[in-house]
């Protein structure tokens, strides 16, 4: 008996708290389908008097091409998961499977690198980026998944090291090369770990903000995290058409976030404490 | 002959190796080796990105000993280890809430998903939302606080004095949920027959908490702890999107200051030193927690 009312009392607060935290996407979403002048007022008023679209009427009309924006923005997150499927998985074989000379060495050198600060690299990034002709470009935000995906590494060779090596050894002996055994018998045992690596990269892609900001130039090849940034502070008097930019950028995740949450979740811990 | 037939496949071996991690390797050394030597090399200069390269002067240490003489340094040092106070708070609040998870509350996967949503949601999109909750006339927040008959509530980002502890509370709310779960899941790594012969024992709640629970996730809170400083020394968009190091002074970081000296006043050499010194920072607190971990953390 007394632990059942723990329960219900720790239950109690656990959802009194989770109801504070989601107050802010309720009013952001509900604020969206209101009109401008109803979002905010005195005293506070949740659901609108007046539902309407025209927050995001104002948001399609105006100069801001969202459209355009969540085109770029999925380009981009696109080209970073081909990045991290395509190398993440070559490297991470070769450091699970392939025994090459200095293996470990090159691995901690691999790791070492994480410890770098952003700060340090971000302005010779730049420097690399213009140099390449690269800056103001959507590549500027991908060309990091290509070249360096260290979390998807980590992830895939954890998975491939549990790989039993009799599978490996008996397709070498058939006479696959290490490329075939990689693409037509590991890869597809590996689903649920590209799976989640897929997700980490697209969440984290889409919510890039910092790389947008430093690299990128003109409105056209804006992403949804700096449009939404730009247009609240341009668009200051209409309040309904901001959240409904907030609205339309924070959606596709949280939809992902319900649908997924066990991977999800799964893997963006496994790959922070694993990486 | 088998001799030289091995050291054949083992020639290969190593060229295939290699092969696979090239682009990996040209990336390692194009974005990350070379920029830490080149901005390392650049903080030496008076670099301002105008201009040809040729015409950039090397000025020994007159960036270094510019920044020690800088008023933006120390005050954004001094608000960096202010932020440090959040950590604990957000710590603490992330074990009870992973605890009070695993055990005691109905509907644990739906509270999943709630407390981890901030963690995932695009920071730009809901700082925009996060600013209007907050705005010291017209936002929500304040007309709650006002109609409890609080007369005049906090000007919050407008506010020097709660400027900070508003960006605090951002980004407790952002990465609370994050922890809670990678606490959740080394609690219920935790291997059940401990409990279970210590309740043979006799063991309390609070008993089996202090001698098995925590103990046990220790390394668990070591790698949060650490990913915290570090996040905290390192944070800056948020500050460019919430306040641009206002008012005043009060919101300056040393990420904010590093991208505000490159980015907007071009100064590439003078931003390239604070940033060596914020790595050396971050490095320095790492030795330490590393030194420190063996009074503590259990293995």
């Amino acid at each position: 008996m007394a632990i059942k009312l723990n329960r219900g009392l720790i239950s109690i607060m656990m959802w009194a708290i989770a109801i504070m935290m989601i107050l802010p996407f309720f009013w952001m979403l509900l604020s969206s389908f209101k009109p401008s002048g109803e979002v905010f007022t005195y005293p506070v008023q949740w659901l609108p008097k007046r539902w309407t679209l025209d927050g995001y009427q104002a948001l399609f009309d105006s100069k801001y091409n969202f459209v355009k924006f969540y085109w770029n923005t999925f380009c981009v997150a696109f080209m970073t998961i081909v990045g991290v499927v395509i190398v993440g998985s070559l490297t991470a074989y070769a450091y699970a499977k392939i025994k090459f000379v200095g293996r470990e060495v090159v691995f901690i050198l691999l790791i070492a690198t994480m410890a770098i600060p952003f700060q340090v690299i971000m302005i010779p990034k730049f420097i690399i980026l213009r140099y390449f002709g690269l800056l103001d470009t959507l590549t500027s935000q991908w060309i990091g998944a290509f070249l360096n995906p260290v979390t998807g590494i980590f992830l895939l060779r954890q998975f491939f090291k549990s790989i039993h090596d009799d599978i490996i050894e008996s397709a070498k002996i058939d006479g696959c090369t290490h490329l075939r055994i990689l693409w037509r018998i590991v890869v597809p045992m590996s689903k649920p770990v590209l799976f989640t690596v897929i997700l980490i990269y697209f969440v984290s892609a889409w919510n890039n903000y910092e790389m947008a900001l430093l690299y990128l130039r003109s409105l056209d090849k804006y992403v949804v995290s700096i449009a939404v940034k730009m247009f609240s502070a341009e668009r200051t008097l209409n309040h309904s058409a901001t959240m409904a930019a907030s609205t339309i950028s924070i959606v596709p995740l949280s939809l992902l976030l319900i649908i997924g949450q066990r991977y999800l979740i799964a893997g963006l811990t496994a790959g922070a404490v694993k990486g | 002959m088998q001799r030289s037939n091995f050291s054949r496949m083992a020639m290969k071996e190593n060229i295939t190796g290699y092969l696979f991690i090239l682009p990996n390797l040209i990336g390692l050394t194009v974005f990350t080796l070379f920029s830490l030597v080149f901005s390392l090399v650049i903080s030496f200069t008076n670099w301002d990105l105008v201009g040809q390269l040729k015409n950039v002067k090397f000025v020994g240490f007159d960036n270094f000993s510019a920044i020690f003489k800088d008023e933006y340094f120390w005050v954004s040092l001094w608000n960096n280890t202010w932020f440090l106070l959040a950590i604990p708070v957000n710590i603490l609040l992330a074990l009870l809430f992973a605890v009070a998870l695993n055990k005691y509350v109905f509907g644990r996967k739906s509270l999943r998903v709630i407390y981890f949503l901030p963690y995932i949601t695009n920071m730009a999109a809901i700082l925009v939302v996060w600013n209007m909750l907050f705005h010291p006339e017209k936002g929500p927040i304040n007309s709650f606080l006002r109609s409890l008959g609080i007369t005049h509530p906090p000007l919050w980002l407008l506010d020097s004095s709660w400027a900070k502890p508003n960006i605090a509370m951002f980004g407790i709310w952002t990465s609370v949920g994050f922890f809670t779960m990678i606490y959740l899941a080394a609690i219920q790594n935790i291997n059940k027959e401990l409990y279970e012969s210590a309740d043979i024992d006799g063991a309390s709640s609070r008993g089996k908490f202090v001698h098995i629970t925590f103990p046990l996730i220790s390394p668990t809170s070591f790698f949060i702890l650490i990913l915290s400083l570090i996040g905290s020394f390192q944070q800056w968009s948020n500050i460019q999107i919430m306040t641009e190091g206002g008012p005043g002074k009060s919101t300056y970081v040393l990420g904010f200051y590093i991208y505000k000296k490159g980015f907007s006043y071009y100064e590439m050499g003078y931003a390239s030193g604070v940033a060596w010194i914020l790595f050396l920072i971050i490095v320095g607190i790492m030795l330490v927690q590393w030194r420190m971990q063996k009074k503590w953390v259990h293995y």
